[in-house]
């Protein structure tokens, strides 16, 4: 109902304005997912995509789109009914908002993503949008982040640059749909077993319960750092243990998902070293983070504890090609073996991306390997070629190794191949 | 950097008697060359064609903004087309040569939506895609170099003197590339209209041309270059349209936040 009102008032708002300078880009592609490792289906993409950006650039004010169809026919006939109804054909908008320069300010308001921090393809910062897991975290980061209704401005204050804006309605991660390709493992299934899952408790769309953030920026010579604070909810729920009696007498345990308030402090850091390398750090701060025990208690089995993530990143530029070290990790204040969650989540990335032939050939490698016990590794390793400036071919593997409880391990049985045939416009 | 000022110098050298331009030395000529007046500011549109051996076309079209803040400059390149480099912006900071100082560059890309900072001490990375290197269009350093006037020669039916060029140290071919270029500075305008890159064994790899200037405000411009790699046989070129100097541009235009939400026309009322 909300997107049919999305595309009823952007068709209202663009013939009342008598669109004059619309300016209209996008591509159409062509995807080819095949397992190798065995897993059934033997494809698990089979469709196409068409995404269609536009911006209306006016003195008094701007118009800026993008939407995007998916279309997967994989999901019509292998996965489930719940998957199909979701994935088969799904269309969103990646964007969509009015933008006005009011004194120095740019004051913007609709659908919109907010990208905070320096790290490359993890979050540490970037908190503000939510995610859609449809695709686990195989494509760009940019593809699945979620945006969000939102009033923003974006100005300066002296020489620092000022990011604030104000979030009426509060949208958790999308979770993959049950039985579809990367349906995850996020509670484990031995308590669930012993437990009723409940329904999730969403916080109400009320101004109350809005998330506001104001982010401030600047540069020094060879310095760039942000300071951010964020309240928010947890885009992910908690279970609380609850024990309620049926109406047959029964003793039962329940599972409540539910969300909760969280304050984010963050800091973020680019510094130019010599010889071609970029330190870059990130650190947030939750003083009220939420986790669940291991063990029943009267609050629920919830506790409430400060988390500290932290990442340092170097970069290392070499002619066309970039290289990129990342390492991340968070720390629970606190912490017992009775938490549901591990103290240290130890993860380090590493990536190439470079382009030869005059920037017809992009290459890129990358690999996240959590280095605690679990080994839990992705690889991945992606090369387009683009002859001119309207076509894309792109060949990429995702292979995944780790416990079959793992964040990764959980799909190592679903390494894949991919291409995928793209059209500009 | 001021890519149009490297080839756009100051003419107070056509105003030299010939017993000045006997005595004149390379490093004066260099000089020249980099500190003419330019204007405070500069807009122009850019088209960058990508030229193939074989003759195939590829052209991205892009704003081209620059200002002086003192002897420091700023500049914001936004591409507009075709739709895969739309709304990639870079924006740098080169410091005043005698300060030492390394420039600051950043790069947003609307697939990221991030300002990324990149490290400016290797500028031997292609500027997208082209024959033409980060390094190519920074202003002209006179001390990365030890140059030397080897001969006056005629370019285009134009007087020029021929410069050598050395790096004065290895950092400098670390960022460049360069291990020895030659240059052809114009007599009348001190505009550079021919350059020449060699690698480490002496052998020439690249060419710069100016193949068009014209004056604009008083202004000598080259508003059409072309840079040709003579290993792969690919060719750039760099047309410039629309080019004016001292419009007043707006200071946001050089900031971080442009990079996000893009030079629209309503930033630019002076020029539109």
């Amino acid at each position: 109902m909300r997107r049919l009102i999305q595309f009823t008032s952007l068709a209202l708002f663009t013939n009342a304005c008598e669109l004059q300078a619309l300016e209209v880009s996008g591509n159409a592609a062509l995807n080819l997912a095949a397992h190798t490792a065995g897993a059934e289906p033997d494809l698990s993409e089979q469709g196409g995509q068409l995404v269609v950006k536009f911006t209306e650039d006016r003195d008094a004010f701007s118009l800026v789109g993008e939407g995007r169809a998916r279309w997967n026919h994989a999901y019509a006939n292998d996965y489930s009914e719940a998957a199909r109804d979701d994935y088969e054909w799904s269309a969103d908008w990646r964007e969509l908002y009015i933008a006005k320069d009011v004194n120095q300010w740019n004051i913007s308001l609709g659908m919109q993503q907010v990208v905070w921090g320096k790290a490359d393809n993890l979050r540490v910062l970037d908190q503000v949008n939510p995610l859609d897991y449809r695709d686990f975290v195989l494509p760009d980061l940019n593809d699945y982040r979620k945006p969000l209704w939102m009033a923003k401005g974006e100005g300066y204050v002296g020489d620092w640059s000022v990011q604030t804006f104000y979030i009426p309605w509060f949208e958790p991660n999308d979770q993959a749909t049950p039985g579809s390709e990367y349906e995850f493992i996020a509670i484990d299934p031995e308590l669930l077993q012993s437990f009723t899952l409940l329904p999730e408790k969403k916080p109400a769309h009320t101004v109350d319960n809005g998330e506001a953030g104001v982010q401030i920026a600047r540069s020094f010579s060879g310095l760039d750092i942000n300071f951010s604070i964020f309240h928010t909810w947890d885009d992910n729920p908690v279970y609380r243990q609850q024990y309620a009696i049926d109406a047959s007498g029964e003793f039962i345990a329940e599972l409540q998902p539910e969300y909760h308030r969280q304050l984010h402090l963050g800091v973020a850091a680019a510094y130019s070293l010599a010889n071609g390398f970029v330190l870059r750090t990130e650190w947030l701060v939750i003083p009220d983070s939420v986790y669940m025990l291991n063990v029943a208690d009267i609050n629920g089995g919830l506790i409430e504890e400060t988390t500290v993530n932290a990442l340092l990143g170097l970069d290392y530029s070499w002619r066309d090609w970039l290289f990129s070290m990342q390492a991340n990790d968070r720390y629970i204040d606190n912490w017992t073996n009775e938490f549901a969650s591990a103290e240290h989540q130890p993860l380090v990335t590493f990536s190439a991306t470079g382009q030869s032939f005059s920037g017809r050939l992009e290459s890129r490698i990358a690999i996240a390997r959590f280095t605690d016990e679990s080994n839990d590794q992705l690889l991945q390793i992606r090369t387009s070629w683009r002859p001119d400036d309207y076509w894309a071919y792109t060949l990429g593997a995702d292979y995944f190794s780790g416990p079959a409880q793992g964040t990764f391990g959980q799909f190592a049985h679903k390494d894949r191949v991919w291409i995928k045939v793209q059209r500009y416009f | 950097m001021k890519f149009l000022s490297i080839a756009a110098a100051g003419i107070s050298l056509c105003f030299m008697s010939a017993t000045q331009v006997a005595a004149v030395t390379a490093d004066d000529i260099l000089s020249q060359v980099r500190n003419r007046p330019d204007g405070v500011d500069t807009f122009a549109n850019a088209s960058l064609v990508l030229i193939e051996k074989n003759g195939s076309k590829r052209v991205r079209d892009l704003l081209f903004l620059q200002k002086d803040y003192g002897k420091d400059d700023k500049l914001t390149l936004s591409f507009t087309t075709p739709a895969d480099v739309k709304g990639v912006v870079l924006q740098s900071i080169n410091y005043d040569e005698s300060v030492q100082k390394e420039d600051d560059q950043w790069m947003y890309l609307p697939a990221f939506r991030q300002i990324r900072r990149i490290a400016a001490t290797d500028k031997r990375g292609s500027f997208m895609g082209s024959q033409f290197s980060y390094i190519d269009l920074d202003k002209l350093r006179v001390t990365d170099y030890r140059q030397t006037l080897v001969r006056e020669e005629k370019i285009n039916e134009r007087d020029c003197y021929v410069i050598e060029r050395i790096p004065s140290s290895l950092e400098v071919v670390n960022r460049t590339g360069y291990h020895k270029v030659n240059v052809w500075v114009d007599k009348d305008s001190s505009v550079v209209v021919k350059q020449v890159y060699f690698d480490a064994k002496g052998i020439p790899f690249k060419e710069f041309f100016a193949k068009k200037l014209e004056q604009v405000q008083n202004i000598w411009t080259v508003t059409h270059s072309e840079m040709r790699d003579l290993v792969n046989g690919r060719t750039s070129e760099l047309i410039f349209s629309g080019v004016r100097y001292d419009v007043g541009l707006d200071d946001s235009l050089f900031q971080h936040n442009i990079m996000k939400t893009g030079v629209k026309n309503g930033n630019l009322p002076q020029v539109r």
